[in-house]
């Protein structure tokens, strides 16, 4: 129980304040995500990123690609095939834009969420219609 | 605690709609501004635009951002020329105002200010500005100022697209510019800019002898800027070239007929920062500064009989090397510096009358090595107490004829933080820069100059005391200065200035309250009041400045009201007191494209300038309405 509530209370004094918006808009996107996962296995090779999302209770960073739900994703390399991509770049969504479901990068100087049509389908994600104003049938 | 955790918990759980995400975009856009990033709280009084102030006050030049800084007021010189004052005081020292772009300090070796070349440039590709009042250069590593504006262009990584502008007033004033970004493959990243105006202001007119002359004050521009990041390398070039109207110019009977500036400066900056917090820099900077009074009824200058044409040309060329290194530990932070600069500078000039009975020209040339080390250490006390100390040498050697100068500076002081109160107090000993023009002219014509002139000596001493919650912060500031050495201007002697033995004392006081009633709508008011030690004010004491902020659905607001207080110029003319209120409306029609509607000096009732021969006073900033379409893509 303590450790439950160190996990639930440091993100938000650890973090400097943009970081902790970051945090939310994470915890939002995978939530939604993945609705019935009880933990959602996430691989980064963001090494930043992965440390501010293991403050989260119901992520699990895992370090074997294979085994991850979603790879979110900085820089180009090999990844597995049928993987949920999920960029946090504009060059790297780019790169993946037949694969990648999604991103959170900034683009004309504002931060932007997008999510590809196309993609989502592929990986049977059904977000709920609330999302509809991120969803995009191209990049 | 277990309050905390329900809360906690319920802000993670419940966080889970993608209605939520807009606002927690919005948010996370706020908080991850670069001016978070980039703010010295340790510097001095800090006056911030952010890029979202910025972008809800529609800026075009750097003009709308100076009559926006509390306590510091905007002039304009008889000339046309940016010119900075504080409450009580007329213009600051030319060379104790320092204008940065990034790193890069914009400033003439022939002027000793930026401002006179830059203080118009437009500012749609800086992403944020910071203006430190009564600090010391010694954090920033470079040249000696009281009051440093720096500005910091956007950043490729945040902007990945372009944008296109364009503005116009209803003086039939035109502005366009466009930027583009990207983040290419190669990990190379790089930021272009390009920006031309054409800006028309209100028109004057004096009659002398039942003849009329006009007092112009039009502009022309062209900037361009380029940023190229690799690795750890950065280039930057900038090129800024302008024409401005000469207004009212210096003849005996203020009646100009032509005349003006033509500049043009172009600096390269490279940065190169190596991993163990080494960072150096080399930079290049070649401006040309033409100006040209002419007057049928005569300039007088020097001992010249009476001229109809002044000419003159400065040329100045400027090679900077920088190199900083930190050495950071728990509870210490200590940067080491050095800067050696090469100053060169030369002037023609061509002086005559109509009738070419008298005609003087001249050619001269100087160089200034000017070296620095410098020293800051920050110590951590315990988490609410920090120490600041800092100690810098500047050398100065010239080339010929002007008398070398070594020169002092240090500065300590504290940060006390106590919950929601902050204290900070800082004492600098410090200089005013001379400039080329006030120390070398050998034949002392068109102006004299005393190559013997020692510099200004300063003791800056500055309070601030903050309370900050939530959403408030209140804080009181009080920075005085004390000065000796002062520098006068004596017709009687050959090379006119000299030193004088006496004091001079300037107290300025200000009270700040913020009130954010959310991320996207604030409002604040600043209240200051100015005295000085000659009992007299040569600009107002006393200024009031309220800004407000806000957002409604797809709108943006702002609003701001400078009050100057009334007071008598140094040319006997009485100054009454100003009110000039800007107003600011933007209409996203969607993400990606603005309409934007601004007034500037609304009610026409602006703070005017008294200047030397002329019988009428003249607003600093004209009535205008603009109309800008912003569109990115």
């Amino acid at each position: 129980m303590k450790k439950m509530l160190l996990l639930l209370f440091l993100p938000f004094v650890l973090f400097a304040s943009n970081m902790q918006y970051e945090l939310k808009i994470y915890a939002t996107l995978l939530s939604n995500l993945f609705p019935n996962y009880h933990t959602i296995k996430v691989w980064s090779d963001n090494a930043k990123k992965s440390n501010m999302l293991s403050y989260l209770s119901n992520i699990k960073i895992v370090k074997d690609i294979n085994n991850a739900d979603i790879l979110i994703v900085q820089r180009k390399k090999d990844l597995p095939k049928n993987k949920i991509i999920f960029a946090t770049n504009y060059l790297i969504l780019k790169h993946y834009k037949r694969e990648a479901i999604g991103g959170f990068y900034w683009k004309k100087g504002r931060p932007n969420i997008l999510f590809l049509r196309s993609n989502l389908f592929n990986h049977h994600i059904q977000l709920p219609s609330s999302f509809n104003d991120f969803i995009e049938d191209r990049l | 605690m277990l309050r905390k955790f329900l809360f906690l918990l319920l802000l993670v759980v419940g966080v889970l709609h993608a209605e939520d995400l807009k606002a927690l975009l919005s948010g996370y856009k706020k908080e991850s501004e670069l001016s978070n990033i980039t703010k010295r709280d340790a510097a001095g009084i800090l006056e911030l635009f952010t890029r979202d102030d910025l972008e809800k006050m529609q800026v075009h030049s750097l003009l709308d951002v100076l009559e926006a800084i509390p306590g510091i007021y905007l002039q304009r010189g008889s000339n046309n020329l940016t010119l900075l004052s504080t409450s009580s005081k007329v213009n600051l020292p030319l060379t104790y105002t320092r204008l940065y772009i990034n790193d890069h300090d914009v400033t003439s070796s022939s002027f000793g200010s930026a401002f006179l070349i830059w203080g118009e440039m437009p500012v749609e590709y800086i992403d944020h500005i910071e203006v430190y009042k009564a600090t010391s250069s010694m954090e920033f590593g470079n040249e000696n100022g009281a009051v440093i504006i720096r500005l910091y262009t956007k950043k490729a990584s945040r902007e990945n697209g372009s944008k296109l502008k364009v503005g116009a007033d209803d003086f039939g004033s035109l502005e366009g510019n466009f930027y583009t970004a990207q983040v290419l493959d190669n990990g190379i990243s790089y930021f272009a800019f390009a920006n031309g105006n054409n800006i028309k202001r209100t028109t004057y007119h004096n009659t002398y002898n039942n003849n009329t002359y006009d007092y112009n004050s039009n502009r022309e521009s062209y900037n361009i800027y380029g940023d190229i990041n690799y690795k750890s390398w950065r280039f930057e070039l900038n090129v800024y070239k302008k024409n401005n109207d000469g207004f009212i110019g210096i003849g005996s009977h203020k009646t100009p007929n032509g005349g003006g500036l033509e500049t043009n400066h172009t600096y390269l900056h490279i940065t190169k920062t190596f991993q163990n917090d080494l960072k150096l820099q080399l930079s290049y900077d070649k401006s040309t500064y033409n100006r040209t009074y002419n007057d049928p009824n005569g300039i007088r200058v020097a001992n010249a009989p009476l001229l109809n044409h002044y000419g003159i040309n400065f040329d100045d060329d400027i090679f900077a090397v920088i190199l900083e290194k930190k050495f950071k530990t728990t509870n210490n932070s200590l940067l080491l510096g050095a800067f050696y600069k090469n100053k060169g500078f030369e002037s023609n000039g061509d002086y005559y009358d109509t009738n070419l009975s008298y005609r003087h020209t001249n050619d001269d040339s100087n160089a200034l090595a000017l070296s620095s080390v410098y020293a800051e250490d920050k110590y951590n006390i315990n988490q609410n107490f920090q120490l600041i100390g800092s100690i810098k040498g500047d050398f100065f050697r010239y080339e010929k004829d002007v008398k070398s100068q070594n020169e002092l500076l240090a500065r300590g002081g504290f940060i006390y933080n106590y919950d929601k109160y902050k204290l900070k107090a800082f004492y600098t000993k410090g200089y005013v820069p001379l400039a080329f023009y006030q120390i070398y002219n050998p034949e002392n014509m068109p102006y004299r100059a005393n190559p013997q002139l020692d510099t200004i000596k300063t003791d800056i001493y500055t309070a601030d005391l903050e309370y900050k919650s939530n959403q408030q912060t209140v804080s009181l500031e009080i920075a005085q200065m004390r000065a000796k050495d002062l520098l006068v201007y004596d017709r009687t002697t050959v090379n006119g200035w000299k030193n004088s033995s006496a004091k001079y004392l300037i107290t300025v006081y200000q009270l700040d309250y913020t009130y954010r009633f959310d991320l996207n709508n604030k409002f604040s008011s600043s209240f200051i009041y100015g005295n000085n030690s000659d009992n007299m004010a040569s600009a107002s004491p006393f200024n009031i400045l309220l800004k407000s902020f806000n957002k409604y659905k797809k709108f943006d607001f702002y609003n701001a009201l400078n009050y100057k207080s009334s007071y008598t110029s140094i040319y006997g003319s009485y100054i009454k007191s100003g009110f000039e209120f800007t107003s600011a409306l933007k209409y996203h029609y969607n993400k990606d494209l603005m309409l934007g509607l601004k007034g500037e000096n609304i009610f026409h009732d602006a703070s005017q300038e008294a200047y030397r021969g002329v019988a009428f006073t003249i607003p600093t900033v004209d009535q205008k309405f603009w109309l800008n379409v912003e569109y990115l893509f």
